[in-house]
């Protein structure tokens, strides 16, 4: 199931919220683990098992941890780590990248090995990375090993953040597991969180991607180049509120049940550097790679030969996590290179420029970047990024033209809502409310607020059930990760 | 402020819970006037339908379906999209003057396809030497492109109708472009809420048919046209959904020649279906939609007889020729099952093979007549 259908949003939705407030404070782990895995059945019946699996095979390995710990048996301890850590890669691996290896064997050697064709499981490599992140942390002493095997399954399976992130790390949810607190204001933030995050995907994401469809779909060696470039943003903008919208849902929908979710996306287009735009864009999963892998390698503590060593390995496996696909690989050495080159010379050289120039300069290695990530193909890719570089094409044509037209109004709506500032009318919308209307007491003006806040979420919330009920096009762009 | 919070909380939860209670009782709608479709039912639940994942798409499609006020919100997303900027929903493209034109761009035509199904026609053509002949009608947005959005991308009528031309040899090719477009000058050749053409349109194309074959021409006034109906909103409303879209005028022509109508073996008093005027789908009016084989029998014993192969454009054309013929054939290739080449194989005066453009680019059915 996803948010963003009819089904979750008047059934599962309303279903859940309201058996949960009704349901006594010992059982609601266990509701929240009954509706995850109804939720994930509802799009994988089969898969399930899997999910399941991974969730006893790590709380077994978590308790092990435990019992060696208190034998001082560091060995012992060394090597359940390993098989938890060897165990998740093979579920992940075997799902997901069998087929790519098998179809590159089959390539460089002319072999004709069958393909798997499996379907992938949905949300695996987000699963999968949770509970990779518990052991590991148990085993480095940083959590305690969670007896209760609904808590951990409910950790687990947790359907807000179960199938498109964020990564929630064991450790900044263990105490939430155990107690927590849903009081009114919290349900409302979280709900208009949720809201919110419903509109940036139904009526921003869905809007926009389906111009990129459009473009991308098409006979390539036809494009030109302003056509190129439109299609590139508007591929720029659906990933960006496609995925920082689920992630606000994941979050809000968190809150709604006590839970209080790491943010995922901080205005990454905002970013005058490459590496700026790294801290902001899905920081859990940055997070996750700096503290499993660039640490554990040995970071930047052992040398500069070793740490860009480092940093491209975590690269080469950042691109890999986003899909089997080699160009998935490349999109991730391509932003090795350019992060090791402004950590070199052009982050200082940078401080320079206008601050125009290094917006130029972030978004066109941005655009080209999705572009990269977006055509697998690299026959496609090739012909794609020709037509941006205006090699062997024309500039532009009337459908360039036409498209500028219809999507002028919706490209300035998505340019402003990808920055801070609508986030800082809500915030001031208090404070103008008190200065509009002098003599007003805090309170009162808080209350406008509110209220005006409110409507607008409510606002998205029928404009998107419009949407959805239009049946327009509204695809789940995360079925490679 | 705590009073607000509750309001707000019990208030969002009652609007998702009401549109799922509502969803359960209410009962449930088999078809839509609107949309001139049937909708999607709920589901029956088997283990493996809910195995293999069917019994839940079909119940999303059934949710979307049974959406208590659907209209309602299909118009609110075309509202939003119109404000928005957009020119264009649902591959319908808003135009001016309150024209609705499907958009068939050159890349929506697979050009190999199109011309696979000329050679078909001219192989037809060929083996029934000098009676064959061909008409293709230019879609709404070809002859319609003042009112086409700004640089909204269209087809190039003078390449596909050109390509028309040098393919079909033996085949009688009749261009009925020029006189469309120059009746388009004067009256309304295409409906404004719908794909089809008027019957002004139809009529542009009888005579140029009429001069390729030097018939003698009716005049427009010989036909006695009479209003049918002024409230049809076709098949581009039922994709757009634009609140406030005006009705079109659908017209008939009445002084035609009495005939036994026989559609796929069923007798009909009368070419024209009055029922479907109280349909939404208003265009059925002419024979009463699409059939596999409709028979026209002017005259018993008939000697002088037409095979037209056909899309629903020749539905309100054909009724202009049935003073010319003593039997009217029309096929539609896409219901008819039964073998085209013993068809053929009848004495016909004249075939005729009449579609609109974009159809016939995208038939999978123009094979029948070879094969």
């Amino acid at each position: 199931m996803v948010f963003s259908s009819l089904v979750f949003l008047c059934a599962f939705l309303p279903c859940v919220l309201g058996l949960y407030v009704i349901c006594p404070a010992r059982l609601k782990n266990l509701l929240l683990v009954i509706a995850s895995l109804l939720f994930y059945a509802w799009g994988e019946p089969g898969y399930i098992l899997i999910m399941l699996f991974s969730t006893v095979f790590d709380y077994v390995n978590g308790r092990l941890l435990e019992y060696y710990e208190d034998r001082r048996n560091k060995r012992a301890k060394k090597r359940i780590l390993i098989v938890s850590i060897v165990g998740n890669l093979l579920i992940l691996g075997f799902f997901k990248y069998t087929d790519l290896l098998l179809a590159t064997w089959n390539q460089l050697t002319g072999f004709h090995a069958g393909l798997l064709k499996l379907a992938l499981p949905i949300g695996i490599s987000f699963y999968t990375f949770q509970t990779m992140s518990y052991t590991i942390d148990v085993y480095r002493g940083e959590v305690k090993a969670q007896h209760d095997i609904i808590s951990f399954a409910m950790y687990v399976c947790m359907f807000p953040q179960l199938i498109a992130g964020p990564i929630v790390r064991y450790r900044t949810v263990e105490r939430q597991i155990r107690r927590r607190f849903v009081t009114d204001a919290a349900w409302v933030q979280g709900m208009q969180r949720f809201l919110i995050g419903l509109g940036k995907k139904v009526l921003l994401a869905n809007q926009i991607g389906l111009l990129w469809d459009e473009i991308s779909t098409g006979d390539l060696t036809a494009l030109n180049t302003v056509e190129a470039w439109i299609g590139a943003a508007a591929y720029m903008f659906q990933i960006y509120f496609d995925f920082s919208g689920y992630s606000d849902m994941a979050i809000g929908l968190g809150k709604m049940f006590g839970f209080r979710f790491p943010e995922n996306f901080l205005y990454p287009y905002e970013s005058q550097s490459i590496t700026e735009f790294w801290r902001r864009w899905h920081i859990s999963l940055g997070t996750w790679f700096r503290e499993y892998v660039y640490y554990p390698l040995g970071g930047s503590r052992k040398g500069i030969g070793r740490q860009i060593v480092n940093l491209l390995i975590v690269w080469a496996l950042t691109g890999l996590w986003h899909g089997a696909s080699w160009n998935f690989v490349l999109w991730g050495i391509y932003y090795f290179v350019l992060l090791m080159l402004e950590k070199v010379f052009l982050l200082e050289e940078m401080k320079r420029w206008p601050v125009f120039v290094r917006h130029i300069y972030s978004k066109f290695f941005i655009l080209v970047g999705w572009v990269v990530f977006a055509v697998e193909d690299f026959g496609r890719m090739g012909s794609y990024l020709k037509a941006m570089f205006g090699i062997e094409r024309d500039f532009m044509g009337t459908e360039a033209v036409y498209y500028m037209r219809m999507y002028a109004i919706l490209f300035v709506v998505l340019i402003v809502a990808s920055t801070r500032i609508p986030r800082k009318v809500k915030d001031r919308l208090e404070e103008h409310m008190l200065q509009a209307e002098p003599g007003l007491d805090v309170r009162r003006g808080r209350k406008i607020g509110y209220i005006i806040y409110s409507v607008y979420t409510l606002l998205i919330l029928f404009l998107s059930i419009g949407m959805l009920v239009g049946g327009s096009y509204n695809p789940f762009l995360y079925f490679r990760f | 402020m705590r009073l607000y919070f509750r309001i707000y909380r019990i208030g969002v939860f009652a609007i998702l819970l009401f549109f799922g209670i509502f969803l359960l009782v209410s009962p449930e709608k088999r078809f839509s006037q609107n949309e001139n479709r049937y909708l999607e039912a709920f589901p029956e639940i088997t283990a493996d339908s809910v195995f293999n994942g069917e019994f839940q798409e079909k119940f999303e499609h059934a949710v979307s379906d049974q959406f208590p006020c659907r209209d309602f919100w299909m118009m609110s997303s075309t509202v939003l999209k119109r404000l928005e900027g957009y020119r264009e929903i649902s591959g319908v493209y808003l135009g001016r003057d309150d024209y609705c034109l499907a958009k068939v761009a050159q890349r929506d035509i697979d050009q190999n396809h199109y011309m696979q199904n000329l050679r078909y026609i001219e192989y037809l053509g060929k083996k029934h030497g000098g009676k064959t002949s061909f008409v293709l009608v230019p879609s709404a947005g070809d002859i319609l492109s003042d009112k086409l959005p700004p640089a909204a991308s269209f087809y190039s009528g003078n390449d596909m109708f050109h390509a028309a031309d040098i393919v079909l040899g033996k085949t009688k090719y009749i261009d009925v472009r020029p006189e469309i477009a120059e009746y388009a000058k004067q009256t309304q050749v295409y409906f404004r809420t719908d794909h089809h053409w008027t019957l002004s349109g139809a009529y542009a194309a009888y005579s140029a048919y009429c001069e390729a074959n030097k018939f003698d021409m009716h005049t427009y006034g010989y036909f006695s046209v009479k209003k049918v109906s002024e409230s049809f909103l076709g098949t581009h409303h039922s994709k757009v959904m634009l609140p406030g879209m005006e009705a079109d005028t659908v017209y008939a022509a009445t002084n035609i020649p009495q005939a036994d109508v026989v559609c796929d073996g069923e007798e009909k008093t009368s070419i024209y279906d009055v029922e479907k005027l109280t349909e939404k789908n208003k265009y059925d009016y002419f024979f009463g939609g699409n059939y596999a084989e409709v028979v026209l029998t002017m005259k018993k014993n008939p000697k002088r007889k037409l095979l037209v192969i056909k899309d629903s454009f020749a539905n309100s054309f054909v009724p202009f020729l049935m003073g010319d013929y003593d039997e009217i054939k029309m096929i539609d290739l896409r219901y008819y099952q039964d073998s085209v080449q013993k068809l053929l194989k009848e004495n016909y005066a004249q075939i005729l093979i009449l579609y609109e453009l974009s159809n016939f680019a995208k038939d999978k059915n123009i094979y029948k007549v070879v094969f």
